[in-house]
């Protein structure tokens, strides 16, 4: 994401730029803007933002601020996936710190990144990650390897 | 038994309207709206006195009083989806595989309290929810049961979807509403309270999704209907959601009432392994640890609260006679120190100050008076911070020194942990804290400094 073809990166600012204009026609939808952001750039792009923060009104200043508040936006370049993994009580008492540890492990720059979030509420299932969007539970530390790593397998396909 | 909120949910396709509607889905909302006043509706509600499923358990009848008199348009909804309390998933499993009946109930209350927008705030997270809660919306409006002249009956009413961002506090009833409009989600301070002055400075009413999702069987069956589906003195049904050291986890929607023996042992299948069960919470993080000589415990708002605690958000967590209550109450104390918003200092520093105290207590290194410590901390907390978030936060902490000493004398006088699991290992915690502010704190606690 992080070195994008020119071609690539016009067509990204476009898509947002309708995805920007829907959200302001309705109400409250701030945080919606900045996912969008997110969304095609991976990360909060700070042209992007700008982009967003012109829409919205306000300074990028402003809207950086409030996208500090919330953990799951990004102020810079990731790797195509993120392993979220849950290490609250009911996860960490059905073995979240192997899981953590098993993806630690493997986790490199250019493949996924491995971070260590609160509750995801997927707690009957612990212990439980979200790989992407995609929630996965009731794993032992390979089986979290494993979809982590079809995860990675099929967004370098998607290249 | 009995089921409301999760009957439809091992449905085929359960979360599409047509399944939804097989099963009887939109048949309150026709109701309520052809054959019924708003004023009927809310008799209903406070017949069935439900409390409140966000974990407060405030009246929901009465909640809903404090719209009918608030002055300003437009009038909000606002259905509180950030699910974020640790142990608790009800209201996932709801929106994944019966968003229509959030959509349904959200209707029904706009209806009664004269409110003509609904915004449902989902966590971020939540990223299956979202999807198919944002399907069903799109459905009920291309099927006329959202927008204008809801089935031409003249009401109109319309539903927006937002999505956090990872925030807990977001879960606050103020700090919802700074977020939805696009500020860093702090929490405001009350009065004004959202039914008069809430978002957009308009009167708001705050449901949490479990809460509107039982609305749809009270209009069909009546309150009191609802209300005597409880035991044990509790009104109506509510969904237990047990993780930890169980056989059976999951979400039990059961009589408001059971105790936690029999749901622990009689529906989660008891602990897991055949081992002893040591400790157990009753509702998420911001409840106490509790021993296992409580488990008779009425698992009701009042109930609990009577024993001290809160039945918050009934996400119970079951932990073994392997576990270290000194290890899971750092668990919580970590959360707590990551989900404050930093707004007030009591618990931005005590949020620390707990998890620093417990980590010494882990490594070996704990002085003598950690106990007095932690204990004087945790009242610091519970009466000078700002919102609930730091008000609570310490009872996971705190509960486990009064209910456990033992285990903190082994580990703070006698250098061993009696689980085996903490490290002990003598070393200093390799922080990057600011050490100035935890000795102030407990300076002016205490009268010396931190050994």
């Amino acid at each position: 994401m992080a070195t994008q073809p020119a071609e690539v990166a016009a067509a990204a600012y476009a898509a947002l730029a309708r995805d920007i204009e829907a959200c302001a026609r309705e109400p409250g939808t701030t945080l919606d803007m900045l996912h969008a952001v997110q969304r095609h750039f991976g990360y909060l792009e700070p042209r992007a933002v700008g982009m967003a923060a012109d829409a919205l009104g306000i300074t990028k200043a402003q809207l950086y601020g409030v996208a500090t508040f919330y953990t799951m936006f990004f102020f810079e370049p990731k790797p195509p996936v993120i392993a979220r993994v849950c290490v609250n009580l009911s996860c960490h008492l059905r073995g979240a710190q192997e899981i953590l540890h098993e993806l630690e492990e493997a986790a490199r720059p250019d493949t996924f990144e491995v971070e260590e979030v609160m509750c995801l509420g997927l707690c009957e299932q612990a212990p439980a990650l979200l790989v992407n969007e995609e929630a996965v539970g009731l794993v032992s530390p390979s089986e979290a390897l494993a979809k982590v790593q079809a995860q990675v397998d099929a967004s370098s396909d998607g290249e | 038994m009995e089921q409301v909120c999760l009957r439809r949910i091992h449905n085929e396709d359960s979360h599409d309207i047509e399944t939804f509607m097989a099963h009887g889905g939109y048949d309150a909302l026709r109701k309520a709206l052809t054959e019924m006043t708003p004023e009927a509706v809310h008799d209903e509600v406070r017949a069935s006195e439900m409390g409140g499923r966000g974990g407060a358990g405030f009246p929901t009848a009465m909640k809903w009083n404090f719209l009918v008199g608030a002055k300003g348009e437009p009038k909000y909804v606002l259905c509180n989806f950030d699910e974020s309390e640790p142990g608790t998933f009800s209201n996932r499993i709801i929106g994944e595989e019966d968003p229509h009946l959030l959509v349904e109930g959200c209707a029904l209350a706009a209806y009664a309290t004269g409110c003509s927008i609904i915004f449902i705030y989902i966590r971020g997270e939540y990223f299956l929810a979202h999807e198919r809660v944002k399907r069903a919306i799109e459905q009920a409006y291309a099927r006329g049961f959202l927008g204008q002249n809801v089935m031409g009956t003249g009401f109109s009413v319309e539903l927006y979807l937002r999505r956090g961002a990872g925030a807990y506090i977001c879960g606050e009833e103020t700090a919802i509403m700074n977020s939805l409009e696009g500020k860093r989600g702090y929490p405001r301070a009350r009065p004004p309270f959202p039914a008069n002055e809430g978002l957009f400075g308009k009167p708001t009413l705050i449901n949490n999704v479990e809460t509107l999702s039982n609305l749809p069987d009270i209009v069909l069956n009546g309150g009191e209907w609802w209300k005597n589906l409880g035991v044990n003195e509790g009104a109506g049904l509510n969904i237990y959601c047990v993780s930890g050291h169980v056989e059976r986890p999951g979400a039990y929607e059961l009589p408001m009432g059971t105790t936690a023996r029999e749901l622990i042992f009689d529906h989660a299948g008891g602990v897991w392994q055949g081992r002893e069960l040591k400790a157990w919470k009753p509702g998420g993080a911001s409840s106490a640890i509790l021993p296992a000589d409580m488990l008779d415990l009425v698992l009701d708002f009042k109930p609990v609260m009577a024993a001290g605690t809160i039945l918050g958000t009934a996400g119970v967590v079951v932990m073994d006679d392997r576990t270290c209550v000194v290890d899971a109450a750092l668990r919580d104390a970590g959360f707590f120190e990551e989900e404050s918003c930093g707004f007030c200092f009591p618990c931005r520093d005590g949020t620390r100050v707990l998890r620093m105290l417990l980590e010494r207590v882990r490594r070996g290194v704990a002085a003598p008076d950690t106990m007095d410590l932690i204990e004087h901390a945790s009242q610091d907390m519970m009466g000078a911070s700002f919102c609930g978030l730091g008000q609570f936060a310490p009872w996971p902490v705190v509960s486990t020194v009064r209910n456990f000493p033992k285990e903190y004398e082994a580990h703070v006088l006698g250098k061993e942990c009696p689980a085996g699991v903490c490290p002990m290992d003598g070393a200093e915690p390799d922080e990057h804290v600011d050490r100035r502010t935890l000795q102030e704190m407990l300076v002016a606690q205490k009268g010396k400094a931190l050994a």
